[in-house]
């Protein structure tokens, strides 16, 4: 059995942020800070003719003004992923083109912030003003404006059509599949922009250190990926570079971005100062959403309701830029296809470029959006052959044992891996659903009449861990003079709780307590290298990570405890931080160890590090009911119960790991019922403040049931898979699926906000 | 950048102050406006003018049929009290549903009708109370009906002289039972009214103030027995809304229209 993993161990940071001592990015005081501002662009599509600094220049506290004229010109991407990035190398830290409202046109440091706005206000530019693309559906159009013809980008998948990515699957005969199938269904949806938005917005700090080395203290998921890029763009080694990540006030993919640090860095290169980026949340909205997707099921199935072939068409808008153009893309296939078993699969996506806000990753990650689609798809065909939508799912999804060729065909911008399920716990968590919202009570909407109209629907989930043979972690563990040990990890706690459990991994295979160990995490100088915290990997690739080194350090302990009770080291075993002799029934404590290595004999530091990549992404699952009721005479959806079983494998931490389902089903109801942008003719956000883009509050919560259903996954750490996205697929098509049940009407738009569904129902009389 | 911020005990000092500055002197209560209009470069004024410790324009009174709302009473203590719940149960309603108890706690009902938002969920219900203004200033004192307050979005009879001294309520028998306030916003909480429905129904006849749907708010008396096409005939010259960024006017007459035939029939 366990002792401290799949135990709700305190956070390790828990005291500290609750009192107020945990340091964010901007806790910190710097002596001569500058403040940076941007200049944003006006305009969704123009070429800058000239940039007139002349009068912000005279304004006393300006120390530095960045723009295209005076800047080099290195492509690259801002999406923080391994490398060779699969994102294009579309971006430039200033190009003579503008390609949204809000582009960055020029950078200003100054003594306050005061002053930098009186700056920006002074710049004067004049701008060529080229026609825009402001809808996903015409940007491949024949006619349609070009907005990356910049010749030494690359990796642009068809620059003449828009296209920053494609790609296109084939598994068995698609075409075929739906001619001959005795059921078939197509519907579409366009799903909308959001964004993550984190308490905590960008921001970054960047100085010298007393070296003239550049740190760059900053709100980021992805430390290593900062270091590369900066080094790339600001034309330095990485050598010269140190990120710092702090405490972070939540991320949810946003700050898998690197779009701040190489602007501060470069006035702080050129002034010698410490510079800070903080962005404003009208800025931070228009600085990295959730691609907005058109996708398209068609489903071919027999009259018992067994699908046979699922085709699935996607168009994705990644705005002015392609961060995660390809790999979001990937996701809506990758993630949501090997759920069903078909014969003859087929995933066609495109991702399009637009004069729209930038598009990145953001929690679910194209799955999101998929499901958006495939779910109300599930039901539909249910509605078709006569079945229950329970049912429907329990005869079509993967099983144990089962593979989907879709997890070799499609990966993280190229092929993926193949992988079997080797743990699945859905229909226990479809089973206890069923009872949770007495699913046997559902009637149909034509049974229904009188102002609230109430609707239950379901549906089912999956995502991944991590992206295999990609992402790297790696930790390092060494003891100290008291048996304490010191764990020092490249992962990224976002806030997400990673740092308590690695902690407990470590604690778990060195056969000691979490709160004997210590943990550093994030800084490219002083822990070891890890890709960051995206991709749900964190429990599962540098939790293997952690393992590993602590399984090479609990080898020397032994062989050192071996040493000193003079025995085999056969005969040493570990319990409760100390080693014993079976045989001479002697022991010895981890502090009597960790001196007797330092001090005494044969010293040496016990220590090690290990490192992690994974072959496979195991899947989790997920089973989610709701129960909502639809307002006729306003349109307004009330959820009333939500119900969500969740099989992520072990839980290393069970109450962190219900926490972060939680927390995806607030960030997922809010995505689908209340979140939208509203732009102008111009394609500027007009909504940009917490006043008018409303997220849920408490008061807009339904009753929340979410329930663990562990299964054991043999290839994570302790039977660990992951559970930080998959919570954010379910609101949109189990509400979706209740709203048809409710008042028969099918939502293929999002959000599902008041005005949409009475100009629905109004429709439908 | 730098303002005055002068700190008012009693009446007489406010009036004198007021009188002083006029235009550039902004009163400042709980500032859940001010202080955010403030920080969106949307106002600047010179003078901010602070009624906080000024107890005589808190409270609520009963006077014999009336209720006097003192202008700085926060919206908390209205929500909280049974005299306002008991007899004038739309008003209570309304503040109910405002924002959040954070910003209940620091607003004022003067606030509220000072701002003169057509969204400003106190003033429908004030219309069907034939509540009145009562506006101090160094010249005295002078009293307006809510019908005649409302000039405009944010605009109001109110001189650069005067001040809101407390609002008058009258009809004490808006009950739970005859009367309500409907509001329709973005969300549970925290939201902006996107339409909204003050009503009460009569034996003889049903009255109603709609808020967020005209640029100024009008009471409005219904009789009995109107046929469906009469009743949207008669909603319709009372509704001009405009399309933001929290809903199209379309969908807020349709709100209205579903929401008062819900009530009429």
């Amino acid at each position: 059995m366990f002792k401290e993993v799949n135990k709700s161990v305190k956070k390790v940071d828990g005291i500290s942020l609750a009192t107020g001592k945990a340091l964010f990015v901007d806790d910190q005081n710097f002596e001569g800070l500058l403040y940076g501002k941007f200049l944003r662009s006006p305009i969704p599509h123009g070429i800058i003719k000239s940039i007139d600094t002349s009068e912000a220049d005279k304004l006393p506290g300006v120390e530095t003004i960045i723009h295209y004229f005076n800047s080099s010109h290195i492509p690259h991407t801002t999406a923080g992923q391994g490398y060779p990035e699969p994102s294009p190398y579309d971006t430039y830290m200033f190009d003579k083109k503008v390609r949204f409202v809000g582009d960055n046109v020029a950078f200003i440091a100054a003594t306050s912030r005061e002053i930098a706005e009186e700056a920006i206000k002074k710049i004067k530019v004049e701008y060529e003003e080229l026609p825009a693309v402001l809808n996903l559906h015409d940007a491949m159009k024949d006619n349609a404006p070009k907005i990356h013809d910049e010749a030494d980008s690359f990796g642009i998948f068809d620059k003449d059509k828009n296209l920053a990515g494609g790609v296109e699957v084939n598994v068995g005969d698609v075409k075929k599949g739906l001619e001959e199938a005795e059921i078939r269904v197509d519907y579409s949806v366009d799903t909308h922009y959001s964004q993550h938005t984190p308490i905590e917005p960008h921001i970054c700090i960047t100085y010298l250190d007393e070296k003239g080395r550049l740190i760059i203290r900053t709100s980021t998921q992805v430390p290593f990926h900062v270091r590369r890029i900066c080094a790339m763009v600001l034309e330095t080694p990485e050598k010269n570079i140190r990120v710092i990540k702090p405490r972070i006030g939540g991320a949810f993919g946003t700050k898998q971005e690197v779009y701040l640090e190489y602007y501060a860095g470069k006035a702080t290169l050129l002034t010698g100062k410490p510079v800070k980026i903080e962005l404003t949340r009208e800025e931070e909205f228009i600085s990295r959403t959730r691609h907005p997707m058109y996708v398209n099921v068609k489903l071919g199935a027999d009259k018992t309701g067994k699908i046979h072939t699922i085709n699935m068409d996607v168009i994705s808008n990644t705005g002015a830029y392609g961060s995660h153009a390809l790999t979001v893309m990937f996701n809506s296939g990758s993630k949501c296809l090997p759920l069903y078993k078909a014969e003859n699969v087929r995933f066609n996506g495109k991702t399009v470029y637009t004069n729209l806000p930038v598009a990145g990753a953001y929690r679910g990650y194209g799955a999101t959006q998929g499901y958006a689609a495939l779910e109300q798809v599930l039901d539909i065909l249910a509605e078709k052959v006569g079945k229950d939508p329970v049912e429907i799912r329990k005869m079509n999804h993967i099983q144990k044992g089962e593979t989907s060729p879709i997890f070799k065909a499609l990966g993280e911008g190229k092929e993926g891996a193949e992988t079997f399920i080797k743990s699945i716990k859905l229909d226990e968590a479809l089973d206890w659903g069923v009872e949770e919202i007495n699913w046997q009570d559902r009637i149909p909407y034509t049974e229904k009449t009188g102002r609230y109209r109430k609707g239950k629907g379901m549906g089912i989930f999956m995502q991944g861990s991590g992206i295999p043979l990609v992402d790297m972690a790696s930790a390092f563990i060494k003891i100290n003079d008291d048996g304490s040990f010191n764990l020092q990890v490249g992962a990224t706690d976002l806030g997400t709780g990673s740092d308590t459990v690695l902690s407990q991994i470590a604690a778990e295979t060195l056969e000691t307590t979490t709160d004997n160990i210590i943990i550093y995490s994030s800084d490219t100088d002083m822990t070891p290298f890890d890709v960051g915290a995206y991709a749900s990997s964190t429990t599962y690739i540098s939790g293997g990570a952690v393992n590993n080194a602590a399984e090479k350090v609990k080898k020397q302990i032994i062989k050192v405890a071996a040493e000193m009770l003079e025995t085999h080291e056969d005969d040493i075993e570990l319990r409760d931080t100390k080693a014993f002799s079976k045989k001479n029934n002697t022991s010895k404590t981890f502090g009597d160890i960790g001196k007797y290595a330092l001090y005494i004999n044969n010293q040496f530091q016990i220590g090690a590090i290990g490192s992690h990549i994974s072959q496979v992404s195991p899947p989790p699952f997920m089973a989610v009911f709701v129960e909502i009721e639809v307002d006729t005479w306003t349109g307004k959806i009330k959820v009333l119960k939500y119900v969500c079983g969740v099989d992520c494998g072990t839980a290393i931490n069970p109450k962190l790991a219900e926490g972060q389902v939680e927390g995806a089903i607030v960030n997922g109801l809010s995505y689908a019922l209340t979140e939208r942008y509203i732009f102008n003719e111009k394609g500027k956000m007009m909504n940009g403040s917490f006043q008018d883009y409303k997220i849920f509050n408490i008061e807009d919560l339904p009753e929340l049931k979410v329930k663990l259903f562990p299964s054991y996954e043999p290839t994570g750490p302790y039977g660990a898979k992951s559970v930080s996205e998959i919570g954010i697929n379910g609101p949109i098509p189990a509400i979706a699926n209740a709203l048809y049940n409710a008042v028969g009407v099918r939502a293929h738009k999002f959000p599902m906000y008041p005005e949409f569904i009475l100009n629905k129902l109004e429709k439908n009389g | 950048m730098n303002k005055i911020f002068v700190n008012v005990e009693n009446l007489a000092d406010l009036l004198s102050i007021k009188g002083q500055y006029g235009k550039k002197g902004i009163i400042i209560s709980g500032g859940t406006d001010i202080v955010v209009r403030m920080k969106n470069n949307m106002i600047d004024p010179e003078v901010l003018i602070s009624i906080k410790k000024l107890a005589e324009l808190k409270g609520i009174v009963a006077r014999k049929t009336k209720v006097i709302i003192g202008a700085g009473t926060s919206l908390d203590e209205i929500e909280n009290s049974t005299l306002i719940k008991e007899n004038y149960y739309p008003l209570y309603q309304a503040v109910f549903n405002m924002a959040s108890p954070q910003l209940r706690n620091m607003g004022t009902i003067g606030g509220n009708i000072g701002n003169a938002s057509p969204a400003g969920d106190t003033i429908p219900p004030l219309f069907l109370m034939d509540a009145e203004i009562i506006l101090y200033s160094k010249k005295g004192k002078r009293s307006i009906s809510v019908t005649e307050f409302f000039k405009g979005p944010g605009k109001t009879v109110m001189r650069d002289d005067e001040i809101i001294h407390s609002i008058i309520l009258k009809n004490n028998y808006l009950t739970e039972k005859n009367s309500g306030y409907i509001k329709v916003g973005q969300r549970n909480a925290l939201a902006i009214s996107i339409a909204s429905v003050a009503y009460f129904k009569d034996k003889k006849y049903k009255r109603f103030a709609f808020g967020s749907v005209s640029p100024i708010i009008h009471l409005i008396e219904l009789k009995f027995g109107l046929s469906d096409e009469q009743l949207l005939k008669e909603i319709e010259s009372y509704i001009t809304p405009i399309d933001d960024v929290r809903a199209t006017k379309e969908y807020r007459k349709q709100v209205i229209i579903n929401l008062v035939k819900d009530i009429y029939f």
